[in-house]
């Protein structure tokens, strides 16, 4: 079990005035799916790289208080800055937004297998892996594929194929559908969440698609300008409409239809004991209208 | 004329046999190629090779090569035909200049200096149509201790040929709809043209490469006791190759001193 302790997390960039992230403190536990949100500018992937290691060990900048990985080694917890970027390949897998810049190899089972290469794992285990990989990610038909002929929706399941060979029990993913069409995110996103059901994998992952990822996720956070505004399960987090447009993040449209519905008077307030949760997806708003016609 | 020298796969026999054996035999071809001195023999040397890739099934490719090569040899067989003082004297376009006329060794020479050409070539091109870059690469690698960086440079720069090649398509379509002509004048203006397509090409090609550093080193890139996912060894097949390509120099030596 690998959990990470953020402690008064405060990381400012070079020659910039105000810290990207400031005392920033957050548990994530094993097996979660996480959701990072907020405007452009408000530390999602600043969060997301100093839970990888790119802060410190690429990015130069102040760093202040912690990124404890638990469980990560017999003795208990090391910070994430005292591991090398390579051996923390292991326990946290990176996926980036930009599909074209993470693939270093032509061939898709090259690829899956740089990693494990990189990593020193026996060539007779490999085989095996790569199709492990490949099928948890339903890419298995892609595996003697070049690279260069695969959809943007294929090559982020190959880069998440390729973290995942390592077998790490974290995934990392920076706006990994940022790039990618309607089709892609929704082949993106469902294999994130088969992988965290199926296979207990903590998904911590930075989006701006909120409406996609709520009925996915446990926990939504949104940051402020490098601090938590809020945080919590995605019913919950919803009953605050007021903080999502202040930040500037969309809410989805179902919880917005339930809002509407509570102003008009339709609906319960959601803090009463006999109010409705707050619906998710267009399917529960669908249910939740369909019971108050 | 249309060259290719990409990898073709075919399974042929030929494709089967290690990068190394292939890279010798391309090699040895050359030696025995600078040795042998005659038309004859080069040309039964030349005639071997397309059976070799007629045998890799890859006799299409090498055809239309040794077609755009034949213009190459003829213009060698030319300039050899004039230059060449020694033998009996055929005939002297000019007659106030001896040193212009045309001998029978001259023509002998000259044939035999565009055949070498010509195997030396089809020999290096039967080698890089039947064998992938990256299995010589990591062969070079394993056997010959070229350190892993440089290979991988090579293997990473071959896998972003087409991502190049669709990044320059859009940056020329970005710039040609602000109105950029990039059929310019004269060769100096050609040049001075190129400049809005290369410069955002450099800060892309920058750009990803620190996010690539960033990619690799989070999959473990770096870490000591890499292993190698395929690794490709010489076969029974690969040693009998070897020893006759070895012999056929040997010989080629002796007959030669």
């Amino acid at each position: 079990m690998l959990s990470i302790t953020i402690e008064n997390l405060t990381f400012s960039y070079p020659d910039c005035s105000s810290p990207a992230l400031h005392e920033i403190n957050l548990t994530m536990e094993a097996g979660e799916f996480i959701v990072i949100t907020g405007a452009t500018g408000a530390g999602k992937s600043t969060l997301l790289r100093s839970i990888n290691g790119v802060i410190p060990h690429f990015q130069p900048g102040t760093l202040q208080g912690n990124v404890w990985l638990d469980g990560a080694t017999p003795s208990g917890r090391v910070p994430v800055a005292r591991v090398s970027a390579p051996q923390l390949a292991r326990f946290i897998g990176s996926v980036f937004d930009d599909p074209e810049g993470q693939i270093v190899s032509p061939i898709v089972e090259e690829e899956i297998a740089f990693g494990l290469e990189n990593t020193g794992v026996d060539p007779a285990q490999m085989d095996g892996r790569i199709a492990k990989a490949l099928a948890d990610c339903g890419i298995s038909h892609l595996r003697h594929r070049a690279t260069s002929s695969l959809s943007g929706g294929q090559k982020q399941r190959v880069a998440i194929a390729a973290a995942l060979a390592l077998a790490p029990k974290i995934l990392v993913l920076d706006e990994p559908t940022s790039e990618l069409d309607p089709d892609g995110t929704e082949a993106v996103l469902n294999v994130l969440s088969e992988l965290n059901k199926n296979h207990g994998i903590t998904i911590i992952i930075a989006e701006q698609k909120v409406t996609l990822l709520a009925p996915l996720c446990d926990r939504l956070v949104l940051l402020e300008k490098g601090r938590i505004a809020l945080q919590g399960p995605p019913r919950q987090v919803f009953l605050h409409p007021h903080i999502f447009a202040k930040l500037g993040v969309e809410l989805p449209a179902p919880a917005r239809l339930a809002h509407a519905l509570v102003q008009e008077g339709v609906l319960p307030p959601f803090d009463s004991p006999d109010a409705p949760p707050i619906p998710l997806t267009v399917e529960e708003a669908f249910t939740l209208s369909r019971q108050l016609l | 004329m249309s060259v290719s020298i990409e990898y073709i796969p075919t399974g042929s026999p030929v494709h089967r046999l290690h990068a190394l054996t292939k890279l010798l035999f391309a090699l040895a071809v050359l030696t025995i190629s600078m040795l042998l001195s005659q038309p004859l023999p080069l040309l039964l040397l030349f005639f071997s090779l397309l059976g070799i890739a007629a045998l890799a099934s890859v006799s299409q490719e090498i055809l239309s090569a040794v077609k755009g090569l034949l213009k190459v040899a003829f213009f060698l067989v030319l300039l050899q035909m004039f230059f060449y003082p020694e033998g009996t004297v055929l005939f002297a376009p000019v007659s106030s200049l001896p040193g212009l006329a045309v001998t029978d060794q001259g023509i002998l020479f000259g044939i035999s200096i565009a055949l070498r050409m010509m195997v030396i070539v089809t020999s290096f091109l039967l080698f890089l149509t039947t064998t992938p870059a990256r299995s010589t690469v990591l062969s070079l690698v394993e056997y010959l201790k070229v350190p892993y960086d440089y290979a991988f440079l090579f293997i990473t720069a071959l896998r972003f040929i087409p991502t190049f090649l669709e990044e320059v398509r859009l940056i020329g379509q970005a710039q040609e709809a602000r109105a950029h002509d990039f059929s310019g004048g004269g060769p100096l203006a050609r040049l001075k043209t190129i400049f809005p397509l290369a410069l955002p090409l450099v800060m892309i090609s920058l750009q990803r490469a620190e996010r690539m550093a960033m990619a690799m080193e989070t999959r473990g890139f770096g870490l000591p006791g890499r292993t190698y996912y395929r690794t490709e060894k010489p076969g029974a097949v690969d040693i009998m190759v070897i020893v006759a390509l070895l012999s056929a120099v040997a010989v080629a030596v002796l007959l030669r001193f």
